[in-house]
């Protein structure tokens, strides 16, 4: 078939779907947007603030199946990453991982900039605090 | 060819609909297959692609908004359809509050809905639509105007306000989709007018 | 070049018509006897095929292999049609596919029992010209899926037909009007057929006729209403008779013939009685027009949702709407024409015949395409959604429901496994959002892609919806330039080497010369008189005087005599012979029926009554 098992896995069963509360120590959030369709993702991190690894992941996307399973698929990613690890995440990776057709790519661009804005969100509130922590 | 070309019109958001009507049955007597029966199979395949050409590129002009988004993809030099290069910064509020909505309606509808919150609901949509014909009206009236008449170094910033203007329409129109469907309005929604 | 006919393939009736060159009008095609319509019958007899009224005179005789109706069957599977196999009398074999009648101790698909009716109009059009014809224009409902339309131009090519252009039968129907100068402005079209319902709207400008929506049901039509009354009558039956009726398939077709004509009556008069000669009783009934609308009321209620969301895609509100036309017999009804008036806000008209329209429609189409006809260019539309299946199940849309035809789209596909050279593709048709929702309407295989790491090679397909509103795939690697070569199979379709087997079958059926076909006939019609005057005979010699019987009996003894021998015109003779010395008989049976019936009522009164 034109889509691999393993999307549609993920479209089926999708991982870490769900939400933390803001306000959590080491939680960044990011909320993205595909204008072309209208879909909205939310992805979080859960940043152990000590050793900067993220211990958790969630996402609640209102899309479609493909936004869902690319979402889905970086939570799975992300979880066990250092920031930096998880800044090199690229969409190309989700492409070729969940063998998106070409018109989907876009599903897999909102993933990574959902990530992208989950670690933006979380230097700006904890990093500077983890810094001071840390000193 | 463009879908501008087509018709031999400039690119330009104020079209007369009579007008475009008039050449698209002008081409359409010109092209249509019905007028190439007894001509050979090339030629025939060729009316074909022409006629098709001719009645994708009406689709699209015909319809303001339309004509909007496929002005906007010849800008950026990109096949209509393909995601955009350049993103509009969507409003953070207004991802938000889409946001929010989506998740207040998968609540309402997993809990079963009452009147109260069917009422609720239709209220929500009626807000969001009229925003939505709000961000219409931007588009085909003063944003149209400005990209017809103003100075061509506006055009970046005019074509940028109408990236928001569509995005703001798609986000709102998702969700009044969803709402609708939430209501059990919209039964038989059409495969086209959903996302992707 | 030959001359191009149009043919109406219709549920219950099929016509041929043309344009005339003198008056540039259309015309209709009657047959030997004057008769226009030929009934859309087939009855596969152990003398032969019968089409048309001879078909129709079997319906009884021979339900389990006299195929009417079969247009509800056009490019569907066994599942679809399940539901109401029940109303059939002939069976149809559960299997994956196309669907199969079993008729006669064999297996024919729908479009070949089409094509029988289609021969029959393409020999009628060669007898009135004198030359032969060899192409058509064949109208189908609008709402017909990609399967269906495809079904119908098998069934021409397998009667020899060359199948020039598909058109919808609204369409079709103003073109009719609009060659008369009877509509102009924004028109819609209400065509409600024996099995099929349309509603179109169009903008009718400068000779452009330009469908602006069309919507329907290909399942919904005037024997939905001979149904609905069949299972009243059948209830009826069970509490005034205690029968049960619904198990004897000659009962049944007799029940729903007389509904049928009960109906007719009823769009004239307020109400009207059926006598129906059952073995053991007499059933008589009244029915009211009232009474008959009450059943059909939600038959007509659902036509009015597609009517509504015609007019949302056609971006048009119901009073902006110039004319309502009324298409199809079923528009007869009254009940029809005042919902119409009620959506609509203003009066239906239907100066043209209702059921000769379309046909001539489809001969304004074929002098169109002749070349015959340049001032007037139809450009319809396709009525479903043409989609992919892709993630998790989804149709993605590649071409939404009403974009004016031709019209096409590309999309890009890649492969997901390293060196994999075949991808797989499932189109779909219809507005639901799952694929399973939607019509399947093929897979494709992509064959012949270079093995490349997985994601490298850039296949574009292209679909092409053509001016019949009939899909054409092609595909070409981008990277090569190389057209992919594509494997087709049709969900609910012929392959095409099937198509040609039943061409050649065809031939054999058609190279059985006229004169043979009016034996088959005539021996037919003698059968079925000769089992009726038996039967009557068995009912009631003690009505006969014996100088009368004697004489019965020596015409039926000549008729038996005679029918297997050659000579057609003597068959049909002493069939007429039989018949007309059988007629003061049968007239004193139905007295006495209806006596028995009207007694046994009135005994059923008194005794109901308090």
């Amino acid at each position: 078939m034109a889509y691999s098992d393993k999307v549609v896995d993920h479209y089926n069963n999708p991982r870490n779907v769900g939400s933390f509360t803001r306000d959590t120590p080491g939680v960044g959030t990011g909320l993205v947007g595909a204008p072309e369709c209208g879909d909205v993702m939310k992805l979080q991190i859960k940043v152990d603030v000590d050793t900067g690894v993220i211990e958790d992941a969630r996402f609640k996307t209102f899309g479609c199946g493909s936004a869902i399973a690319s979402s889905s698929l970086a939570t799975e990613w992300l979880k066990g990453k250092t920031l930096d690890e998880a800044a090199k995440i690229k969409n190309t990776d989700i492409v070729n991982e969940l063998k998106l057709p070409p018109v989907k790519i876009h599903c897999s661009v909102l993933a990574e900039d959902a990530i992208k804005a989950a670690l933006a969100d979380y230097r700006e509130k904890w990093a500077a605090k983890a810094a001071d922590a840390a000193s | 060819m463009n879908y501008f070309e087509v018709f031999a019109l400039p690119r330009r958001l104020g079209l007369d609909a009579d007008d475009l009507q008039r050449r698209f049955y002008e081409l359409s007597r010109r092209h249509h297959p019905d007028f190439h029966q007894a001509a050979p199979p090339e030629a025939q395949a060729r009316a074909l692609e022409a006629s098709a050409l001719v009645n994708a590129a009406y689709r699209t002009l015909r319809d303001p908004i339309a004509r909007v988004e496929y002005l906007l993809c010849l800008e950026e030099g990109r096949a209509a359809g393909d995601g955009a290069d350049v993103k509009p910064a969507a409003p953070p509020a207004l991802l938000a509050e889409m946001f929010e909505i989506q998740a207040a309606l998968e609540e309402a509808r997993s809990g079963g809905l009452d009147a109260a919150a069917r009422a609720t609901l239709a209220a929500q949509r009626a807000r969001l639509l009229e925003r939505s014909r709000d961000a219409e009206r931007r588009l085909t009236g003063p944003l149209a105007r400005a990209w017809d008449e103003g100075p061509e170094a506006d055009r970046p910033c005019v074509l940028a306000a109408c990236r928001e203007a569509l995005a703001t329409r798609a986000y709102l129109r998702t969700v009044i989709q969803d709402l609708s469907r939430a209501l059990g309005e919209d039964e038989e929604s059409s495969v086209s007018n959903r996302r992707h | 070049m030959s001359r191009i006919v149009g043919i109406d393939l219709g549920t219950t009736n099929s016509l041929v018509a043309y344009v005339d060159e003198q008056s540039g009008l259309p015309r209709v095609i009657p047959d030997r006897d004057g008769r226009v319509l030929l009934p859309s019958v087939v009855s596969f007899t152990p003398e032969g095929v019968l089409v048309g009224e001879p078909a129709k005179r079997q319906l009884v005789r021979r339900p389990g292999s006299t195929v009417y109706s079969v247009k509800r069957f056009m490019g569907r599977g066994f599942e679809d049609v399940r539901e109401e196999l029940r109303y059939f009398p002939f069976s149809v074999a559960p299997a994956e596919g196309i669907v199969r009648i079993a008729v006669g101790g064999r297996e024919v698909t729908p479009p070949e029992v089409s094509a029988v009716v289609l021969r029959a109009l393409k020999e009628r059009a060669e007898g009135h010209f004198g030359e032969a014809i060899e192409r058509a224009v064949v109208t189908v409902p609008a709402y017909f899926n990609d399967s269906q339309r495809q079904a119908t131009k098998d069934a021409g090519r397998i009667a020899g037909l060359d199948v020039v252009r598909i058109v919808n039968e609204p369409t079709a129907a103003s073109l009719a009007y609009g060659l008369h100068q009877l509509a102009r402005g924004v028109i819609a079209i209400y065509d409600l057929g024996g099995g099929t319902f349309d509603i179109s709207i169009l903008r009718v400008k400068d000779g452009v006729f330009e469908v602006l929506a069309t919507n329907g049901n290909t399942h919904l039509g005037g024997d939905d209403f001979d149904r609905a009354l069949v299972e009243w009558l059948l209830d009826d039956i069970r509490a005034r008779h205690g029968a049960d009726l619904s198990g004897d398939p000659e009962a049944m077709q007799e029940l729903r013939l007389a509904a049928e004509a009960a109906k007719i009556r009823l769009s004239a008069g307020e109400r009207t009685a059926l006598t129906l000669p059952f073995a053991d009783f007499t059933y008589h009934r009244e029915i009211l027009r009232g009474e008959l609308e009450e059943l059909i009321e939600p038959l007509v209620q659902a036509t009015l949702a597609p009517c509504r969301m015609a007019l949302a895609d056609a971006g048009l509100p119901a009073s902006t709407i110039d004319e309502v036309v009324l298409v199809g017999g079923s528009t007869r009804v009254p009940m029809v024409r005042r919902r119409v008036q009620e959506l609509f806000g203003k009066a239906p008209h239907s100066q043209l015949n209702p059921d000769e329209v379309v046909a001539l429609g489809a001969a304004v189409q074929a002098q169109i395409l002749a070349g015959g006809i340049t001032h007037m260019l139809l450009l319809d539309v396709t009525p479903l959604s043409l989609g992919l299946e892709t993630l998790g199940g989804v149709a993605s849309a590649l071409i939404p429901r009403n974009t004016t035809i031709p019209t096409g789209a590309r999309e890009l596909f890649t492969t997901s496994v390293d060196g994999q050279t075949v991808v797989d593709l499932h189109v779909v048709q219809g507005e639901r959002e799952l694929a399973r929702d939607c019509r399947s309407l093929a897979r494709f295989e992509l064959r012949g892609i270079d093995p490349m790491p997985a994601g490298m090679p850039k296949i574009e397909v292209t679909f092409l919806i053509d001016a019949n509103g009939i899909l054409q795939v092609h595909a070409k690697e981008l990277r090569t330039g190389k057209a992919a070569s594509i494997e087709v199979t049709p969900t609910y379709g012929l392959a095409d080497a099937d198509v040609a087997r039943m061409v050649e079958e065809s031939y054999a059926y058609a190279e059985a010369d006229v004169h043979a076909r009016l034996l088959i006939e005539a021996r037919n019609e003698a059968d079925t008189v000769m089992t009726h005057v038996e039967r009557a005979l068995r009912q009631g010699a003690d009505l006969v005087p014996a100088g009368e019987l004697a004489a019965i009996r020596a015409a039926l003894d000549a008729l038996r005599q005679e029918r297997d021998g050659g000579n057609t015109e003597l068959i049909v003779a002493r069939t007429v012979a039989l018949n007309q010395i059988t007629e003061p008989l049968a007239t004193r049976l139905m007295d006495a029926a209806l006596r028995a019936a009207l007694a046994s009522r009135r005994v059923a009164e008194i005794m109901e009554s308090p």
